[in-house]
């Protein structure tokens, strides 16, 4: 066959003159240009330091004073990476803080995985209390084991297995055990106004009694989700605690009469059972999401090995409603929580075992039978997973309902900025302001009452 | 010695005299970067936001303000302040053909399929072909055909012009007749029922999957990982490019690392992943996210801090899948990428990096852009051109705005003069009648040789005598003025004497 003539090299031409007028081809070829210029064909490194060719790397007249103002900053800087120092990646368990999942994070298991997460708790009057948490997940089983260290007087331990299942509703049975030793735990006496309650026999002046503490408890709860929102609860503990008198001139012997509180401080083993239900439309409890929750809770208890035992009933609930703030990102949430205990028969509750208003964020520090605490937070969101946070507390106790009164509330406001993931809050430092001082709390990580399922 | 921070003081200021320019060796620049050396493969990374969220919005904003010393250059550059090919970065020719041969390896999927799994709600099916190459197939919504499917062509072929790996896509017409397995899952049944017949994207797997890339530290288990994530150039531009491809919003999980090879000998390259959601349109995914969290948060932080919130609008819950490739918008501000969570090589950001990235995105001919949007199936003639105009004018936006921040010289020859290109001028982006230089000559310890000169360009480049007897180390540095704004930091061309003749061997922006 003859060969054609070929025209290949004119159209070359023809294209290459094209392109040539074409600044943005004009431009590509620099590469090329550069190559020549150097005389270079294709130069492989096997180092990284060949990559950059420079032998020497330029310095300004100010890198030496930022050199060493670096050098000062070590210290802080370090500081604040030791406080975020992630050994490991958290599990999706964190993201099921809601105490049985919904069904879409059944269907969604991470499984294998153990991962390690930092905790580090701090506030105002307590000590720094650092430590970590390691989760480990395989198909529908969980574990958890927690251990914090605050110095010789906090030390906390903690281990959760739960098993989730789904064969017909969403549900979950978890077995728990918690151990703290506590050392210095304050005690102001009985009422809102502990100095001048009658009910209270201070040795001298009224001033705070100083108790040691160490707790072993156990828990086994099952949880089923019947509905979207809505979530029913079982559980029953065991609780094992050692309450002894603190060191010092303000142990709790020297500070109160010894027929008041020398019952409570003895080795106690409390059985206490509790239904709960709880009903909340938020799609997320980490972020500022709009919705209502309605809990409710009722429970009883007794003392074990003990003729004149100890006998008790709880019951509580909370209410609180989120609100999208007009057409803003922020979300308005009034709530209120009420708790109560009383003893069945003719026996005595120890004081410990008395509501602590957890939830306010004042100083927390007074004890009654029944427990109120209101609260109006308003939530914003910076940016995706970051949220500030300004709030208003108010708080009262009573000896009974009948004498559960609005005199003498006890108030603290403050602000805070939270982080959160989609579901779980990861971190938060807050400064809250009341006629006592202020308190600050800092928290990274998983919230201390995290696995925490029983109403103290 | 009594007053040791009085004598730091002193040692400080005086340590200021002591200023000097880089020094490159006469070594040719590295064209090629040999990280793919044979490892095992490492573990495959997940994302978890208990982690990375207090990191990336406490820990990193806390610890990088407690930094001294200024951001440094990318680690990854040669010394013409390119980047040289890597497992992260592999430049390509622009020719249509030769770029076409260098980035279609899998081609569509072949022989019989085997589903591996399916995911009605994102429209997705994974499967493997007879030759075992994994592929994942994505449908478009109903009410918007040649959207993802089109975005998923047009985007990841852009990003290897640009030089950045992306998984190769093909249009492909869904053929349930080529699932042979015998029992089927509910889900891939009503999957194979409702897609047969519709063009899908068909995105394969260049290895296997090893999770997003690491954002703040070097792979583990991975020696050819030389470099940190945030020394890398094409990790700090990332959110540019991001910005011109209108994704709307780029972070972490969009880079992801593929082990090619056996488990026991192979190497990682790394990925610009999820750019079927690009061209401005939304993802399934995104908006589930957006519904589950507390969703995006329009507006500044400090500002939203200060209002209280008052000033944003609330996270908002889309309509599904209510955009569409005429959305793409022509306008954009260049400095306002959106992250879906912060993403920490672009905290490093450097203007010569962006002048680095936003020069190959123009270098892309208009004619190859054509082709992409040619290959996605858009029938649509003036759609097609609507996009064309689009990318074109949105890279033009970045350009122009990063192109004044550094001095955006090229070289171009070297003889008795030194010509240079001055590419704001080459693309039309700056007026040569408005542009003068600055040009000094300096020694390797940054003596000023003679008086500084002053120049006016021809047309688009710019010609500067040299120095008769210039000695064997010499830095051109030239700063491009234009109008009356202030000047961007100067470039410098730096040559050494290699037998007899000046030779470049250094270029910074």
């Amino acid at each position: 066959m003859a060969k054609l003539p070929s025209f290949r090299p004119c159209a070359r031409l023809l294209a290459l003159s094209i392109l040539l007028a074409n600044p943005a081809v004009r431009a590509q070829d620099d590469d090329a240009r550069e190559r020549e210029s150097a005389g270079s064909t294709t130069v492989t490194a096997e180092e990284p330091e060949q990559v950059s060719g420079v032998e020497r790397e330029p310095r300004g007249p100010f890198d030496t004073g930022r050199t060493v103002a670096d050098w000062f900053l070590l210290i802080p800087r370090g500081a604040v990476e030791l406080g975020f120092i992630a050994t490991g990646t958290a599990a999706g368990l964190m993201e099921d803080e809601q105490v049985v999942p919904r069904v879409h994070d059944l269907f969604n298991p991470r499984s294998g995985q153990i991962s390690v997460f930092p905790t580090l708790f701090m506030e105002t009057g307590t000590d720094l209390n650092a430590g970590g948490r390691m989760i480990a997940r395989s198909g529908p089983l969980a574990t958890s084991v927690r251990v914090g260290y605050g110095g010789v007087r906090s030390l906390v331990a903690e281990s959760r297995v739960r098993y989730h299942a789904a064969h017909w509703l969403p549900e979950v049975f978890t077995l728990e055990s918690f151990h703290a030793a506590t050392s210095g735990v304050s005690f102001l006496g009985l009422g809102q106004d502990p100095a001048n309650d009658p009910r209270n026999h201070f040795l001298g002046s009224a001033r705070k009694g100083l108790y040691d503490v160490r707790q072993e408890r156990y828990i086994f709860s099952y949880g089923v989700r019947p509905i979207e929102h809505g979530e029913f609860l079982l559980s029953s503990s065991l609780n094992q605690r050692h309450l002894s008198n603190g060191a010092g001139t303000d142990r709790m012997r020297a500070v109160f009469e010894l027929r008041d509180y020398d019952d409570a401080l003895r080795v106690s083993r409390i059985v206490y059972s509790e239904a709960s239900l709880r009903y909340d439309t938020r799609r997320t409890r980490g972020g500022p999401s709009p919705g209502y929750l309605a809990e409710v809770y009722a429970g009883y208890g007794g003392e074990l090995g003990k003729t004149q035992s100890t006998r008790f009933a709880k019951t509580g609930g909370r209410l609180a409603s989120f609100t999208r703030f007009g057409r803003t990102a922020g979300v308005l949430s009034p709530k209120i929580v009420v708790d109560t205990i009383s003893p069945v028969g003719d026996t005595n509750v120890p004081f410990i075992l008395l509501p602590s208003q957890s939830d306010f964020r004042g100083f927390n520090n007074r004890r009654d039978y029944v427990s109120l605490v209101g609260s109006l937070d308003y939530r914003w969101a910076l940016a995706r997973f970051f949220a500030a946070r300004l709030f208003a507390d108010i708080a009262t106790v009573a000896p009974n309902t009948r004498e559960l009164t609005l005199n003498g509330l006890r108030y603290a406001g403050g602000v805070g900025v939270d982080i959160f993931s989609r579901s779980t809050p990861l971190g938060s430092i807050a400064t809250s302001f009341s006629p006592e001082g202020m308190r600050l709390l800092l928290r990274i990580g998983l919230a201390p009452t995290f696995g925490d399922r029983q109403h103290k | 010695m009594k007053r040791p921070f009085f004598w730091l003081f002193i040692g400080t200021a005086l340590s200021g005299c002591y200023a000097h320019p880089a020094r490159f060796s006469s070594a040719p620049p590295v064209r090629q970067i040999k990280d793919n050396a044979l490892i095992q493969r490492p573990k495959v990374h997940r994302l978890h936001d208990a982690v990375e969220l207090p990191d990336v919005y406490l820990r990193r904003p806390l610890v990088n303000q407690l930094r001294a010393t200024a951001i440094a250059r990318a680690l990854d550059r040669n010394a013409y302040d390119e980047l040289p090919s890597s497992s992260w970065f592999q430049p390509r020719p622009l020719d249509l053909d030769i770029f076409h041969q260098l980035t279609t390896v899998k081609g569509r999927p072949q022989g019989d399929l085997k589903i591996l799994s399916v995911s009605l709600r994102h429209r997705e099916m994974v499967l493997e072909d007879a030759r075992q190459v994994r592929y994942i197939l994505l449908v478009d919504p109903n009410q918007f055909p040649h959207s993802w499917s089109a975005a998923g062509i047009i985007a990841p072929r852009l990003a290897q012009a640009v030089g950045y790996h992306a998984r190769e896509t093909h249009l492909w017409r869904f053929d349930a007749n080529r699932f042979a397995e015998p029992d089927l899952k509910r889900n891939a049944e009503i999957f194979l029922r409702r897609f047969d017949g519709k063009p899908v994207l068909a995105t394969a797997y260049p290895g296997y999957d090893l999770g997003p890339t690491h954002m703040s530290t070097r792979r583990p288990g991975d020696k050819n990982d030389w470099f940190s994530p945030i020394d890398r150039r094409s990790l700090r531009a990332l959110p540019l490019l991001a910005l011109w491809l209108g994704l709307r919003s780029v972070g972490p999980k969009h880079t992801r690392d593929y082990f090619i090879g056996t488990p026991r000998n192979g190497y990682l390259r790394h990925y610009i992943d999820r750019l079927e959601h690009s061209l401005s349109l939304r993802s399934p995914r995104f908006v589930r996210e957006r519904v589950d969290a507390v969703g995006d948060v329009s507006g500044n932080l400090l500002k939203n801090l200060w209002t209280l919130g008052l000033a944003s609008r609330p996270p908002s819950v889309p309509g599904a899948y209510d955009d569409r490739l005429k959305g793409f918008s022509p306008r954009l501000n260049p400095t306002s990428y959106r992250m879906g969570r912060p993403y920490e090589p672009a905290d490093f950001l450097r203007a010569e990096d962006a002048y680095w990235i936003t020069k190959r995105m123009m270098r892309i001919p208009r004619g190859l852009i054509d082709h992409f949007i040619q290959e996605s199936g858009i029938t649509d003639h003036a759609l097609r051109d609507q996009l064309a105009q689009t990318l074109e004018a949105r890279r033009a936006i970045l350009a122009r705005h990063w192109f004044a921040r550094v001095s955006p010289m090229e070289f171009v020859s070297l003889g008795e003069h030194l010509v240079l290109a001055d590419n704001a001028l080459v693309w039309s982006l700056a007026n040569d009648y408005s542009t003068r230089y600055q040009v000094s000559f300096l020694d390797a310890e940054g003596v000023r040789l003679r008086p500084d000169t002053q120049l006016f360009p021809k047309h688009d480049s710019v010609t500067i005598p040299m120095p008769n007897a210039p000695g064997d180390y010499l830095i051109v540095r030239i700063q491009s003025q234009r109008g009356n704004h202030s000047p961007p930091p100067p470039a410098e061309f730096h040559f050494r004497l290699i037998h007899r003749t000046l030779k470049l061997v250094g270029i910074q922006h």
